[in-house]
């Protein structure tokens, strides 16, 4: 299981969606969180952060730099490569999801979700990661 | 017992206009507002946990962009009715705004007929506690003994009620098929979830009715033309006081979908999937592409002339061309252009053509004829090359009639002078001499006297 300590990197251009993800992560358990608006302004905040992010949980489509952009950042640099990253698309992304399992996403969910629906995916990703 | 908790309405960000509409159409419905950000902020923080089957968004919320409230609200109650109703008709591109998660967008005052419409269906479903919420259709070639898959229903202005015409999988009885013919009823009522099913039946009642040999030639063709006739007195009935502009396009939407499940009986024309879908994702159902794609579908059902997924993928791409003409001259109308203004304007039916190709869109060779020859008259007044029969092929006049109705009978496509009624426009048509009077004829016949 994931621990409810875990920093999470909450990433969407839209405040109203990072508040909802936020609120949907505190009623899974989780109590630390940063929020950036878009793929570049993540991947700062990453590298600043204190106590380091265990996970992202970031929006796919945002200007300048979406979260395909991200992930792939994320997964070529090599203390983060490994990190859990759940992607959050809409319906219209969902025949691209191939393209971001290639490049290493852990799992993603298609909004609108409900909180169980985020919770049930994060477990997956904790499963495969501690294999248990 | 089980306590009742009261359906609400949630109304964010509505001009002070619309929410006084609200209000007089809904005056006993329960009503959330969320004037301003303030109001927005606390709503995030404890949303109330009611049913709400209807979110009306609007303008006011300046910070809010109309993709942030259709999301969030998308988040919240999955299951809603979410509209956006503007008065700001400089920001108003409803394709977008349906792309971004709204269920419809409204520009009011231009659409407050439809919106007081979407009102009132769900002041109908909040009251009676029911399910259904009915959508007019006409349903076409109902004949004694005919088992249709879905409840249809009948409206009784005397009550204010619907009944049940016709119960899901029972026999129509014959009483009742007569005395709807004595009245002339033509407008049925079917719950907005099985539109699906309605199209399927029209479709198959068109398919079956193209086939001869059940029943005399005669009858055959005269079934199916009423048929078609009836579907087009949906789109442009007017004078029923029932009906709208706004529900005629309903009406053409439903049409649409009914010539793409005729296509798509027919399993050799899964190719026509692909384009219809790809052009669907535009969202703009009203366009003049998609209006002559319908009609020329439509109208090849009713002539039974070459096939319908031909016209309507034709219809579709015919003015693709028109992208690369520019834009001062699509504002013009053909009469008033220079010479050399109407040389660049006439290349238009070839570029669509070479675009088409381009674009590697397999589809038969007789589409691109069409195309090529959509602005071509039988009687050698069309252009770019002035040809006529045998060269002109029947199915591009009948693309060009699909293309010519259109023109006559939309406003926004006549660049200033009014529409025609259908019936003045397919005259016109025929008494211009431009069109092979045996086909046009034939149409005419598609278009009642009133
Ligand atoms: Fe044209
Ligand atoms: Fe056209």
């Amino acid at each position: 299981m994931f621990s409810p300590e875990t920093h999470v990197l909450v990433v969407d251009d839209m405040m109203t969606m990072r508040k909802l993800v936020s609120k949907s992560l505190k009623e899974i358990g989780f109590a630390n969180f940063t929020e950036a608006k878009d793929g570049a302004d993540a991947f700062e905040k990453l590298k600043a952060a204190t106590p380091p992010v265990g996970m992202i949980v970031s929006d796919w489509n945002m200007p300048n730099s979406t979260g395909l952009d991200l992930l792939k950042r994320v997964r070529s640099s090599e203390q983060f490569k490994s990190l859990p990253f759940i992607l959050v698309t809409a319906e219209a992304e969902k025949a691209q999801i191939i393209e971001a399992v290639q490049a290493g996403v852990s799992n993603y969910v298609v909004k609108p979700f409900t909180t169980d629906a985020l919770k049930a995916k994060i477990e997956a990703v904790y499963k495969k990661v501690t294999g248990s | 017992m089980t306590e009742q908790i009261a359906s609400q309405l949630l109304l964010c960000g509505l001009h002070p206009d619309n929410v006084a509409l609200v209000k007089e159409i809904l005056p006993r419905t329960p009503q959330i507002i969320i004037p301003d950000m303030a109001g927005f902020e606390n709503f995030l923080e404890s949303p109330p946990d009611v049913p709400i089957p209807m979110v009306l968004c609007g303008e006011t919320l300046g910070e809010l962009s109309p993709t942030e409230m259709a999301q969030t609200f998308r988040m919240q109650y999955s299951q809603a009715k979410i509209f956006y109703i503007s008065k700001k008709r400089e920001a108003f591109d409803r394709a977008l705004l349906l792309k971004n998660g709204f269920d419809d967008a409204f520009l009011m005052p231009f659409d407050e007929r439809i919106v007081r419409k979407k009102l009132l269906e769900l002041r109908s479903m909040v009251d009676a506690g029911a399910e259904v919420v009915f959508r007019p259709v006409k349903m076409i070639d109902l004949k004694p003994s005919a088992v249709i898959d879905f409840d249809v229903s009948v409206y009784l202005p005397t009550t204010n009620r619907h009944i049940k015409f016709a119960a899901s999988g029972e026999p129509l009885d014959e009483a009742r098929v007569e005395r709807l013919g004595k009245h002339n009823v033509t407008n049925m009522y079917v719950d907005v979830g099985d539109m699906k099913k309605f199209y399927k039946y029209s479709a198959e009642r068109l398919v079956e009715l193209g086939k001869s040999g059940s029943i005399g030639e005669t009858e055959r063709v005269e079934r199916l033309e009423n048929s078609v006739r009836l579907l087009f007195t949906g789109i442009f009935s007017t004078s029923d006081g029932e009906s709208s502009l706004q529900e005629g396009r309903a009406m053409l939407e439903d049409c649409q979908e009914i010539v793409k499940s005729y296509i798509l009986a027919d399993s050799e024309k899964e190719w026509y999937k692909a384009i219809s879908e790809n052009i669907g994702t535009e969202g703009d159902s009203y366009s003049h592409h998609t209006r002559v794609s319908t009609f020329a579908g439509m109208f090849s059902i009713a002539l039974e002339k070459g096939s319908p997924a031909d016209f309507a993928t034709a219809g579709l791409f015919h003015d693709l061309g028109l992208g690369e003409i520019p834009e001062e001259l699509q504002k013009k109308k053909y009469e008033e252009m220079t010479d050399e203004e109407k040389e660049l304007w006439e290349l238009h039916p070839s570029i669509s053509v070479k675009l088409l190709k381009m674009k590697k869109i397999p589809v038969p060779l007789i589409v691109y004829e069409m195309i090529e020859q959509h602005h071509e008259r039988f009687d050698g007044s069309g252009f770019p090359k002035g040809i006529t029969a045998p060269k002109l092929k029947v199915e591009s006049q009948i693309l060009a009639m699909a293309d010519e109705f259109d023109y006559l009978t939309c406003a926004e496509q006549l660049k200033g002078d009014s529409a025609l009624t259908p019936t003045e426009a397919i005259k016109k048509m025929a008494a211009s001499g431009a069109f092979e009077i045996e086909l046009v004829s034939k149409l005419v016949k598609l278009f009642p006297e009133k």
